[in-house]
């Protein structure tokens, strides 16, 4: 809200124009964001929080920023309404929506003169269009004090008028020009005829005035917060009287609203008669139902210091609250326009930022809790590992644009937003791999040649029973040469197994399993992975269909894990371990193609040889002589004895059952 | 001794002296000490003398050949370092398969954000980024009808479930969990219908929440403050103002002066009676207070980046300036 200076000095006489009532607004929780030199006045712009609808007016600012000076504030000058001779303009009030109604006929109005200089200008620096003289003061009183009003031409009202609900679904021009379609939920104000205006919100088109309109009817009255509220959002509208309404209008104000229209009309031009009518439909709660009880000690409990007595008193006094004191305890009443004031924890916040936030102290308190086990470290374990082998960390939009996810996902996983804000952020992934592709073209089009990248973060999909799923990933590709800085010629292009070997390195235990489920993946480069037996993802090479659409040439390499299920390693149990010579022996074995190097790995594996500790694939050479295409294997097997040295015939035993196993088993012979 | 075997000796030593490769060295070795070399013969012609004389000058040989033996051996380990000297090797070229990667300076912001709090003792907790109206505003004091809604612009996924506005939601699934007292942190991605330069649909959040028994404003301040201190790696000036979040009271926001300019920099307030009782816990027995920042604007303001999306467009040339730190 815009507010100038010298207008506030009106309320509060003795106020210097400068920065410092910046700073003391600020302090109080009515943050200035902004200043601007104007001639002699400053013009200050308050950022209000939505609880404070009680300062949208300057005699609301005035009367907060009061507490601080606690003087007396001037309020504007009114007339008295009370001899005005009363005539029946309304018929009814829907309580649920209207508390209270007033409204003011003025005929034989001189509206044709110009609005004096201050009034414009004031309205002007508060970002308000001059309209004509009565509006212009309509909106300058709603300024001042805060109370929305609106005018109607009271030629072309077929009075009484009802504050009620729409009767049917109807369209309303209102004096926007635009169209509102009307439904049994949004409050209106209806004469004889239909819908005059959308209550609170805004006037129609067919009753509004103009200049040359010389009988009008004003209307001044207090609408439940929450019914504008719900008109302002269906309509998507909001207007300066909505945004007051919904946020709290004083219920005492409309009346004196009026008054004040009056005061400025006398003040600036001429009229024949006023009349005036006025009908509540419900008692404005008793204020002393909003009684509030609290102890000192509460107070001083839950701010942490102690406030003196004195201040508190003072405090509310200048806020406008009844209070009463025995012994420790307060009991307040709040006034009538402080809607946000509810609860104890609402009197200690008055007491805290009147006080001055920066004037409490600051502890460090000094229990301990208990920290929560938590399993969360596993991304940021695996995000180290992978950063430090070369991966750079990503982070992508979560939403994609909307079906672009086809290609590999069926359209019932895919979760979509209802207000995307724009179609190229409207579905949720349901993986990571087109944010990958995205990132890799990016920067392989500003020239990076080794890339390697990570993100760690959720996909979304709807699973067969329609529930929403979350999942922690990570997720990667890499593609492009190995190292930049290497020498020219060595230099390689990565592949599936540098691939490999980087998941082999990040992950303890770490098992594969040929697969081909996975349509984005090259169906005989792509492979599962287990730890501990537990499925914890997949990597492969990309779909070359999947990179063109991304105009990706190079082979790439992806990799999804499922962070959940992965554990790192924590717990380590030593185990004693031999010190006697290890003695290695290679065997080489000529290989079928049918046979899968898997099911020989397996089946040393599982021929559970003495002594052997551990055997590794060194060599492998594929013969393509078409009658008898094989390959060749040669496996690295180390054995150790845990009591003495092995001999040579013990192992060569060793080397026999295994050998024979390997006949019976996969009929493989050795080279 | 012998005169011959001392002129041996002289002979050896400028042979030696003379040699330059190994394979010298090794021609030299056989000529005095292989099978057909002086040494041999020389304890062939003992052969043909007394027993007496033979042990004597067998010993006297016996020492000229350790003598021989060892002159050789000094000599091997003079060439072998020589070789290795010489030994072409330009140490200017690269190094190989040298990898620098890098984490995402929100991560590293988050890590170290984390990593503070945790020295207060706030645990680590991550929830759900689809969550339903319930928690993400109806728990925490946010009703349909409240103006508050209108500072967050939703994205909505259906009736009932949409993108977590804030992660205050954790607060509450949390407690719901753990009751009182408690004292958490929970990081990650928040979503609102917002897009400009300083604006972005996606940002991260970390939300911390302490609530125990006597937990009172000044410790806020005193958390936070320290918080600040220590992220910020200095004194900062700091100032707290009044401000409203229906799910604290009083509620503050945290201003710090940078380039002599208040910045607004993080979110806070007492946890609001009504959210305690929302998830059952005794508002007569625990207090505590909570607080929200932004990671976007906390990494802005240290690494002294201006545009929100550089974050997200993960240029290899903005991700490479963050490298060597965690």
């Amino acid at each position: 809200m815009l507010l100038s200076l010298q207008w506030l000095k009106e309320f509060i006489p003795n106020l210097k124009i400068n920065d410092k009532v910046a700073e003391s607004l600020t302090s109080l929780g009515l943050e200035v964001s902004s200043i601007t030199k104007k001639q002699r006045d400053l013009i200050i712009d308050i950022d209000l929080t939505p609880n404070r609808g009680d300062c949208l007016s300057v005699h609301g600012i005035a009367r907060d920023l009061n507490s601080l000076f606690n003087k007396k504030i001037k309020y504007p000058r009114i007339k008295k309404l009370s001899k005005i001779n009363k005539k029946k303009y309304i018929k009814s009030l829907d309580s649920k929506i209207c508390p209270s109604y007033s409204c003011l006929s003025i005929t034989g109005l001189n509206n044709s003169i110009k609005t004096p200089d201050l009034i414009k200008s004031r309205l002007k620096n508060s970002g308000i269009k001059n309209i004509n003289f009565l509006v212009d003061i309509i909106n300058y009183v709603m300024l001042e004090i805060g109370q929305p009003m609106h005018v109607f031409d009271l030629n072309k009202l077929k009075l009484p008028l009802s504050v009620e609900f729409a009767n049917k679904s109807e369209l309303f021009e209102g004096l926007d020009d635009s169209e509102y379609k009307l439904t049994k939920k949004i409050p209106v104000i209806n004469d004889q005829s239909g819908p005059i205006a959308l209550a609170g919100v805004l006037g129609g088109k067919k009753t509004s005035t103009t200049q040359k309109t010389q009988n009008v009817l004003i209307e001044s009255a207090f609408f439940e917060p929450n019914q504008i509220r719900q008109s302002s959002k269906s309509f998507r509208l909001q207007t300066d009287s909505s945004y007051r309404y919904e946020r709290g209008v004083d219920p005492k104000l409309p009346m004196v609203a009026l008054s004040r229209v009056l005061e400025l009309l006398s003040e600036y031009t001429t009229y024949d008669s006023v009349f005036i009518d006025s009908k509540i439909s419900k008692k404005s709660e008793k204020r002393n139902d909003k009684k509030i009880t609290i102890e000192h000690d509460l107070i001083t409990k839950s701010l942490g210091q102690d406030i003196e007595k004195v201040f508190i008193l003072k405090i509310f006094k200048s806020l406008g609250f009844e209070i009463k004191v025995k012994n420790t305890t307060y009991t307040l009443i709040s006034p009538s326009h402080r809607f946000d004031i509810q609860n104890q924890q609402d009197i200690i916040e008055e007491i805290a930022r009147v006080y001055g936030y920066n004037n409490f102290k600051s502890n460090i308190p000094t229990n301990y809790i208990k920290t929560l086990n938590s399993n969360l470290n596993t991304s940021d374990i695996l995000s180290e590992s992978l950063s430090s082998r070369g991966y750079n960390e990503i982070i992508s939009y979560t939403m994609l644009p909307k079906n672009s996810q086809n290609q590999i996902h069926n359209n019932s996983e895919i979760i979509r937003i209802l207000n995307p804000i724009s179609e190229d952020k409207s579905d949720l992934r349901a993986s990571m791999v087109f944010n990958m592709l995205q990132i890799y073209k990016y920067n392989k089009s500003r020239q990076a040649t080794s890339l390697r990248f990570y993100e760690s973060g959720k996909i979304y999909s709807y699973n067969r029973g329609k529930k929403i799923i979350e999942t922690n990933v990570l997720a990667g590709i890499i593609g492009g040469i190995n190292f930049n800085n290497n020498l020219r010629n060595s230099r390689k292009k990565l592949n599936f197994f540098d691939l490999k070997g980087d998941l082999i390195s990040i992950i303890s235990n770490l098992s594969f399993k040929k697969t081909n489920k996975l349509n984005y993946l090259v169906s005989n480069a792509q492979m599962s992975l287990f730890q501990d037996n537990t499925f914890i993802g997949t990597f492969g090479a990309l779909i070359p269909s999947l990179r063109d659409d991304y105009g990706i040439s190079d082979e790439v390499f992806y990799f999804e894990l499922m962070i959940d299920s992965i554990k790192v390693r924590n717990v380590v149990k030593y185990v004693d371990f031999s010190r006697f010579p290890k003695i290695k022996r290679d065997i080489t074995l000529k290989i079928n193609n049918e046979i899968s190097i898997e099911e020989v790995i397996k089946c040393i594996s599982k021929s559970s040889l003495k002594y052997m500790i551990n055997s590794r694939i060194s060599d492998i050479f594929y013969s393509m002589n078409h009658e008898n295409s094989h390959k060749s294997l040669t496996i690295e097997l180390i054995f150790q004895g845990n009591v003495s040295t092995l001999s040579d015939q013990e192992v060569n035993e060793q080397m026999t059952i295994l050998i024979k196993r390997l006949k019976d088993k996969l009929n493989i012979d050795i080279k | 001794m012998n005169t011959s075997y001392s002129s041996l000796l002289n002979d050896l030593q400028k042979s030696l002296d003379n040699c330059a490769s190994s394979n010298e060295l090794y021609k030299i070795k056989s000529t005095f000490l292989g099978k057909k070399g002086i040494l041999a013969s020389q304890f062939n012609e003992m052969r043909n003398i007394s027993h007496e004389e033979k042990k004597k000058l067998g010993q006297e040989l016996n020492k000229i050949k350790t003598q021989i033996e060892l002159a050789i051996r000094e000599k091997e380990k003079l060439l072998n370092a020589q070789k290795l000297e010489s030994k072409e090797i330009d140490v200017e070229l690269p190094g190989m398969n040298a990898r620098v990667g890098t984490r995402h300076p929100i991560s590293i912001t988050i890590n170290e954000i984390t990593k503070i709090l945790s020295q207060f003792g706030f645990s680590k907790v991550i929830g759900d980024e689809i969550e339903t109206e319930f928690y993400n505003f109806e728990a925490l004091n946010i009703p349909e009808t409240h103006p508050a809604r209108d500072m967050h612009d939703t994205f909505y996924i259906n009736v009932k479930n949409l993108l977590r506005t804030h992660t205050s939601s954790v607060q509450i699934h949390s407690m719901e969990k753990y009751n009182a007292p408690i004292k958490i942190m929970t990081p990650g991605r928040v979503y609102r219908c917002d897009s400009d330069p300083t604006h972005s649909p996606m940002f991260h959040q970390i939300e911390g929440l302490y609530v125990d028994e006597g937990v009172s404003f000044t410790h806020l301040k005193g958390i936070l403050e320290e918080f600040i201190n220590l992220y910020f790696g200095k004194k900062m000036e700091i100032r707290f103002r009044p401000s409203y979040f229906p799910f604290t009271e009083p509620s503050a926001e945290i201003d710090i002066k940078f380039n002599n300019k208040w910045l607004e920099v993080l979110g806070c307030g007492m946890v609001h009676n009504n959210v305690l009782m929302n998830v059952n816990i005794d508002t007569k027995k625990y207090s505590g207070f909570a607080f929200g920042l932004g990671i976007e604007r906390f990494a802005m303001l240290k690494y002294g980046i201006r545009d929100l999306r550089l974050f997200y467009e993960n240029d290899l040339m903005f991700l490479k300036q963050f490298s060597g730190i965690k």
